[in-house]
């Protein structure tokens, strides 16, 4: 069916959109029709053949292949020049550090996060200041939909069926920000990993829901970030997480405003991470209560090894190493922050590639 | 009545279905004499229902040993180490999640 044949259908639109429903290819909501003429333009927009395989999508490790993936970006709402972010997504999805097979699984409620950086943020119109996290943008929207739709429709974690979540989290239709690069006073997320600042990338992490950081006053030690950051590392003591017994990767994403206050006092990156590990520390003692485990303390096997298990008063770090905790900027005017915890993996990065660069062979 | 999607002539997001003939493993019909695996995928109560699994089978039959494994976390598979091992010390296995 094409453009032309979809304008007659006239009241019978609703009829094509109750028959995409029943096809079980949507998330719930109402989706663009992936006509073949539309597909084609994502192919072309993609520098990539249909047929070619971007990435084998668990659990059911079946092939996502451009014509797949553009079919899922077409119903997702993406405009064709979105293609390259999207498969940057999926390949740095599958990435094995990530762990998306026992996320799509599981009971436990983390989905993909997809932090965006570099020029093609404003080049596609990616949000990353105010409401980054909400809606209103549509690369935001429909790059973080397209990546979902293709978990379920390829990778096959049907709701309820294979994907187990207890309560999963709306981040499950989209979860898609861009770092605000333009007002983070440290260097971007991307460059961590070896990238440039001028390289667009995107960064997967197993995300649970944000939970807010609103501080607004910092009275004893005013200009000082310690009493932010103890707020923040009393966010991440978090008995209930996986990351309680498991460690992995963390994120926390500074609003500008807070970002500011904590490098005018000279602090840099590598400062805020040493001083979370060392403070983002949960007693035994309430590990012992609950938990995973409860007060079965031999079955920790992740902490680490210097943590004496027969004290009730020693300390768990959340994170194995200060790098596990990733600082970003994002957001807009504000005194809030978010902490982003996680399923206990690491993120996992992929570099966007534009059809020019897949055309050269880079 | 809702038209069928076929018709419309879209194009299938999903992936595409195939089928293959897959051999099951065959049935053991007598465990006597066998020699048993377990796999702990070290979800909280696994440990305790795999107690009772064996405890269940030695009253019923003469098994030759009893291998347990714990796999290194719940979410991810067995590694190839560990399946390897299974292989070579056991002949069934039982797994076992468990929260």
């Amino acid at each position: 069916m094409g453009v032309a044949e979809l304008l007659q259908l006239g009241d019978d639109v609703i009829a094509m959109h109750e028959a995409l429903f029943a096809s079980g290819w949507t998330d719930g909501l109402p989706v663009v029709p992936p006509t073949r003429a539309r597909v084609e333009e994502f192919v072309v927009a993609s520098g990539y053949p249909a047929d070619y395989e971007v990435a084998i999508v668990p659990p059911l490790d079946k092939v996502a292949n451009i014509e797949k993936i553009a079919a899922n970006s077409v119903m997702a709402g993406c405009l064709p020049e979105y293609m390259p972010v999207v498969i940057a997504s999926l390949r740095a999805s599958v990435g094995p550090k990530l762990n998306l097979r026992g996320m799509q699984c599981s009971t436990q409620i983390s989905t993909p996060l997809q932090i965006v950086n570099g020029p093609i943020r404003k080049k596609l119109g990616f949000n990353c200041s105010s409401g980054v996290f909400g809606p209103g943008w549509r690369a935001n929207a429909t790059v973080g939909r397209a990546l979902k739709l293709i978990l379920v429709n390829i990778g096959g974690a049907v709701p309820g069926v294979v994907d187990k979540a207890t309560f999963a989290h709306p981040g499950k239709y989209t979860y898609c920000i861009a770092e605000n690069e333009e007002e983070n006073p440290w260097e971007p997320l991307h460059t961590e990993y070896g990238f440039s600042r001028e390289d667009s990338t995107v960064t997967v992490y197993a995300s649970e829901a944000p939970q807010t950081i609103l501080v607004s006053a910092l009275h004893d030690n005013p200009g000082q970030p310690w009493d932010l950051l103890d707020t923040v590392a009393s966010m991440m003591r978090d008995v209930g997480a996986n990351q309680a017994y498991l460690g992995g990767e963390h994120i926390v994403a500074f609003s500008p405003e807070h970002a500011a206050t904590i490098a005018a006092a000279g602090w840099k990156k590598v400062h805020i991470q040493k001083y979370l590990f060392d403070h983002a520390r949960i007693p035994i003692a309430e590990l012992k209560k609950a938990g995973i485990y409860g007060r079965e303390v031999d079955k920790y096997h992740l902490w680490p090894k210097w943590v004496d298990r027969t004290k009730d008063d020693a300390l768990i770090p959340v994170a194995r190493d200060h790098s596990d905790i990733k600082i970003i900027v994002t957001g807009g005017p504000g005194v809030h922050s978010v902490y982003i915890p996680g399923l206990g993996s690491r993120c996992q990065i992929a570099k966007v590639e534009v059809p020019a660069e897949v055309q050269n062979g880079h | 009545m809702t038209a069928s999607i076929e018709s419309y002539g879209f194009v299938n997001p999903m992936y595409d279905a195939t089928t293959k003939q897959v051999a099951f493993a065959k049935r053991i019909k007598e465990f006597s004499g066998l020699r048993m695996g377990l796999i702990d995928n070290r979800k909280h109560n696994v440990d305790k229902l795999l107690v009772g699994f064996e405890k269940s089978f030695r009253k019923r039959f003469e098994l030759a040993d009893v291998f347990s494994l714990k796999k290194f976390i719940f979410s991810m598979p067995a590694s190839e180490t560990d399946i390897a091992m299974l292989v070579e010390r056991t002949d069934f296995v039982i797994g076992a999640i468990a929260d």
